[in-house]
């Protein structure tokens, strides 16, 4: 038996050692939600693509200062600028686009006017007229906002590039204005500066990002007391991911302290002694120790939200402890370790067995979170299992100081009236009752998956993005395509394709706006096209006509015709011959002025060439949707709702593993105690885990997988109760109390989780109360028999005693 | 010796203070004067528009009416074509079109800034003019002065080389002339000022 002991002791340091090396990785724990999403079924090459989008978008924070003295927000703004630039944590600042890059953008364009036709030039060379070319040209002209030079004039007499130039600018929000080369926006009298910039590690990092924040809002705040009145607004990925893992370790702080001191109360009041807590803390902390470590080398990294269930488990973990010590404490004389160890040890292992198997169907979701969750209690279970079994008969060998309990004829009382009320067919009615209420109301239930649950959005980093698009016009991408095709040319039509029928969508309100690369730099095809239908809808001598009619010099009209001439002359290459004059893709990208777009061209991967079309205010997810219908090299991504559509996929899975799970939970007790009585012992856990999910689920909110899995929870802790008064033949005090106090921690624990502030795990808090306190009170109707009578502990003895004396004397 | 040179110099120098005062007064009296003209006014008018494009061999003419109030303007074109501008602190808008141009173009910074520009040429708020322009004021006779607007913005130097203002009580031109040799000529027609009480009692 030593052996065994120093043989857990040796595995235990062995854990330790494990961890220590893993805790030395960054980023052991995971904060990103997306995260626990299983592997999703479009190709991985495509997940490798979006993930790689979402990734560069995420790195990026955009912060406005603000100020009703225009100098003061600049100012304000310079010093902020100056303090990212010098930090290593941030890279790509931008708070001044000089006016070389605003021409750059003139220069790099205007060459291709006659190539870069918009909509509505195509549009109206197809069907102006001559008069209506004139009219039009002289509306422009005429018109104070348009500076039309004689320059301009003479090289682009049909006034194409003015148009096409308002397209083209760094400022991509309509609401900001370009200022002293600052991107600003005033608003209610206050002059907002605009800066950008990108992180440069992993916004999920919890260090980094805790650390970029924290000297965020430091520089904010000095700059507040510096500049009084000036306003900052930031917003980007970074912050709300900063402040669910900041709200995530608040609670799981709050709620391990809380559940730590109730199971301190409540054992110093069972036991008059501190000295169970401590062996409490001890299985608590193996318990916690192995799972964390053994998940954190199984999954790679342990998601927050295992974490928050990890916190629950000390509820459980205590209960095999609470055996060992109520048993003991019972026994006042010739007190054995070893055989409490004996006494208890096929209770608590049947326990940690069902809760297992219980637990199964969760390890085998292909839902890589939920996997961690189950795997995680699981293991932690079995670790302070082996703990109470292997370490406490050599920890704690003598006998407890004050033997029996605090207020002992009370509690003899109430196990008396337990198990007569349970006796009785109005408590046995009132499960039936509740089974069929429960059920009915189960087919009903409103359901919502809604992964969005499971991130509390932080009410601060809201109010900061609603003003940032307030303000700007700028809003988060969540939504986007993916376009593959094989080469780039064929790349640039299937976007120009997807943005034509995209655009009746757009007029519907299905979305504000598509962006797309062919934007800016049209297929060669499409270029073509343009040319094509200039030199068809205005040749040369049709402008001659035009420009004698708008009232050109000679020495004018000469020159403008012959570079009209010389730019249309492209689109009739002699055969097998490459056009030099068209726009690539390669020739944007070696200018600058691809660099406020260059993103959305992802380029070559393993099976061609890639690119984004990213969509802003998607309000008609079907609709975006099935256009990728017509194409299978065009991927909708649209993260959240996927997670959403898998995690209402896996709970469905999930409830036919869990009834799969009670069915051989089910054989197991069936083999051990028969199926009739094995019936009873589920019954009632069962109906308290369904009434808890039907009353949430009614009452509260709708239910989705966490409340599943809080099903799971009671199913396993109720079948412990049950039994463990099954496996007591004697009716025991020590027994009940141990189920009592059983009931209470996890009621404290998981009860607590009610107080958190993700919505998911409060609902799952609530599920778990309500189903513990139930599947307590209808866990004596497991026993069937009328129970007229129970004992205390030295009373078993007494009567054990009493018997063999009888057998003697016969 | 020495004592007689500190007093020229001391001559010297307050006789150059006093130009530069007289100077600085001179701006000061025409800011003080414009703005008393301006304030709580609204102005109407006619205009005439000629833009002189060298490589048309006749000069643009258009003409219509305009109407400022606060701190926006009605620019109404009525020959050879019928347009109605706004121009307002959110840019400009075509209300002939009755879609803010702003929105049809997809990208209003250009305009919000021309907007910005052209305001106060008829309001007269110097500190927005000082935003993009250097001044100069010359007066000519107790009411008609000459301010010569040079843009400060390297950008808009390349294109503008600068605006004449010609007021008399009021704005009565405006000249226009570009880098290219391109000219724009408003004269303000019938310009009448009407005070916000006379608005309200009308």
């Amino acid at each position: 038996m030593r052996l065994r002991f120093w043989g857990w002791l040796f595995s235990l340091f062995i854990v330790c050692t494990l961890l220590v090396i893993k805790l030395q990785q960054e980023g052991v724990i995971e904060t990103n939600i997306m995260a626990l999403l299983p592997e999703t079924e479009q190709q991985p090459e495509i997940n490798n693509l979006a993930s790689e989008f979402i990734s560069k978008n995420n790195s990026r924070a955009v912060f406005l200062f603000g100020n009703k003295d225009k100098k003061i927000a600049i100012k304000a703004a310079e010093e902020f600028t100056h303090k990212l630039r010098q930090s290593k944590l941030w890279k790509n600042t931008v708070l001044r686009h000089d006016r070389a890059q605003q021409q750059a953008f003139y220069h790099f364009y205007y060459p291709y006017r006659y190539q870069r036709l918009t909509a509505s030039q195509q549009q109206a060379l197809k069907s102006r007229t001559l008069v209506d070319w004139e009219q039009a040209i002289q509306q422009q002209l005429l018109n104070p906002t348009q500076m039309v030079s004689s320059r301009l004039l003479q090289s682009d007499p049909l006034l194409l590039f003015n148009k096409q130039l308002q397209h083209l600018s760094p400022a991509t929000s309509t609401q900001l204005s370009l200022v002293d080369d600052l991107l600003m926006v005033e608003a209610k009298g206050v002059y907002y500066v605009l800066i950008s910039s990108e992180v440069t590690f992993d916004v999920f990092n919890l260090r980094l990002q805790h650390q970029a924040v924290v000297s965020i809002e430091r520089w904010v705040k000095h700059l507040q007391e510096k500049y009084v009145s000036t306003e900052a607004i930031y917003s980007g990925v970074l912050f709300h991911a900063e402040a669910g893992a900041r709200n995530a370790q608040s609670d799981i702080s709050f709620i391990s302290i809380i559940s730590i001191i109730g199971i301190i109360i409540l054992t110093r009041v069972i036991f008059r002694s501190l000295q169970p807590v401590g062996f409490c803390l001890l299985t608590i902390g193996v318990g916690v120790l192995v799972a964390f470590t053994l998940t954190s080398y199984l999954f790679d990294k342990v998601h927050w939200l295992t974490l928050v269930f990890g916190a629950s488990l000390i509820g459980i973990s205590v209960d095999y402890t609470f055996h060992y010590f109520t048993a003991r404490q019972a026994e006042a004389v010739n007190f054995s370790s070893k055989r409490v160890i004996q006494q208890i040890t096929p209770a608590i292992g049947l326990g940690m067995l069902s809760s297992i198997i219980g637990y199964i169907p969760m390890m085998a979701a292909p839902f890589p979170g939920i996997v961690q969750i189950g795997f995680f209690s699981a293991s932690g279970l079995l670790a302070a299992f082996l703990t109470v079994i292997l370490f406490l008969p050599y920890l704690c060998e003598q006998p407890s100081s004050n033997t029996g309990f605090l207020n002992q004829q009370f509690l003899l009382s109430l196990h008396q009236y337990h198990l007569h009320c349970a006796s009785k067919k109005s408590l046995w009615g009132i499960l039936i009752l509740c089974l069929m209420g429960a059920l009915a109301l189960f087919i009903n239930l409103p359901v919502n998956d809604d992964i969005r649950l499971l991130q509390q959005l932080s009410p601060e980093r809201q109010w900061h993005d609603q003003q940032l698009k307030a303000l700007t016009g700028q809003n988060a991408i969540s939504q986007f395509y993916i376009v593959t095709a094989e080469t780039e040319e064929a790349l640039l039509e299937k976007q120009e394709k997807l943005l034509i029928e995209l655009a009746p969508l757009i007029k519907k309100g299905a979305l504000a706006h598509a962006r797309s690369v062919v934007q800016w730099v049209p297929s060669k095809r499409q270029q073509m096209s343009n040319l094509k239908l200039l030199n068809l809808k205005m040749p040369t001598e049709q402008l001659r006509l035009l420009l004698d009619k708008l009232g050109f010099t000679a020495d004018a009209k000469q020159k403008a015709l012959a570079a009209y001439q010389s730019q249309l002359k492209i689109s009739s290459p002699e055969k097998g011959t490459e056009v030099s004059s068209l726009l690539t893709i390669h020739h944007w990208f070696s200018s600058s002025v691809s660099q406020y777009m260059s993103n959305l061209w992802l380029g070559k991967y393993t099976q061609g060439y890639a690119a984004v079309v990213q969509l802003t205010d998607v309000n008609d997810l079907a609709a975006l949707r099935h256009l990728t219908d017509k194409d299978s090299d065009i991927f909708f991504i649209s993260k959240a709702d996927d997670i959403t559509t898998v995690l209402s996929r896996y709970r469905q899975l999930i409830v036919k593993l869990a009834f799969m799970a009670y069915l051989f939970i089910y054989i197991f007790l069936g083999w051990r105690y028969g199926w009739f009585k094995a019936l009873f012992i589920m019954l009632p856990p069962l109906t308290a885990a369904l009434t808890a999910i039907a009353l949430v689920g009614t009452l509260v909110q709708p239910i989705n997988l966490f409340n599943i899995l809080a099903f799971i929870l009671i199913m396993g802790i109720g079948i412990d109760y049950t039994l463990f008064l099954q496996e007591d033949k004697k009716r025991r005090l020590s027994t009940y109390i141990a189920i009592l106090l059983s009931a209470g921690t996890t009621v404290l624990a998981f009860g607590l989780l009610s107080l958190s502030s993700t919505n998911a795990v409060q609902t799952f808090g609530f599920t778990v109360l309500i189903g513990i306190l139930l599947a307590f009170l209808w866990a004596p109707c497991s026993l069937r028999k009328n129970t007229r009578s129970c004992l205390n502990d030295s009373d078993v003895k007494q009567n054990d005693m009493k018997q063999q004396t009888k057998r003697f004397s016969v | 010796m020495l004592r007689s040179k500190l007093i020229a110099f001391s001559c010297f120098c307050a006789i150059a203070l006093s130009f530069i005062a007289q100077a600085d007064s001179t701006d000061d009296v025409f800011w003080r004067y414009w703005q008393q003209q301006m304030s709580a006014k609204k102005l109407t008018g006619d205009f005439l528009q000629e833009k002189h494009i060298s490589v048309l061999s006749k000069p643009l003419i258009s003409k219509g009416s305009f109407k400022v109030t606060n701190d926006k303007i009605d620019w109404v074109i009525t020959a050879p074509v019928a347009k109605h501008f706004v121009f307002d602190q959110n840019g400009v808008i075509d209300q002939s079109k009755s879609v803010s141009q702003t929105d049809a173009m997809g990208n209003n910074q250009a305009l919000k800034q021309f907007s910005a520009i052209f305001r106060p040429l008829f309001t007269g708020n110097k500190e927005q003019l000082q935003q993009f322009f250097s001044i100069s004021v010359k007066k000519l006779n107790e009411h008609k002065w000459v301010l010569d607007l040079r843009p400060k913005d390297a950008l808009l130097r390349k294109g503008l080389d600068n605006v004449e203002l010609i007021i008399n009580q009021l704005v009565e031109v405006i000249h226009v002339t570009e880098t290219n040799g391109d000219k724009t000529l408003i004269k303000l027609l019938n310009v009448q000022t009407h005070t916000y009480q006379d608005r309200k009692s009308g």
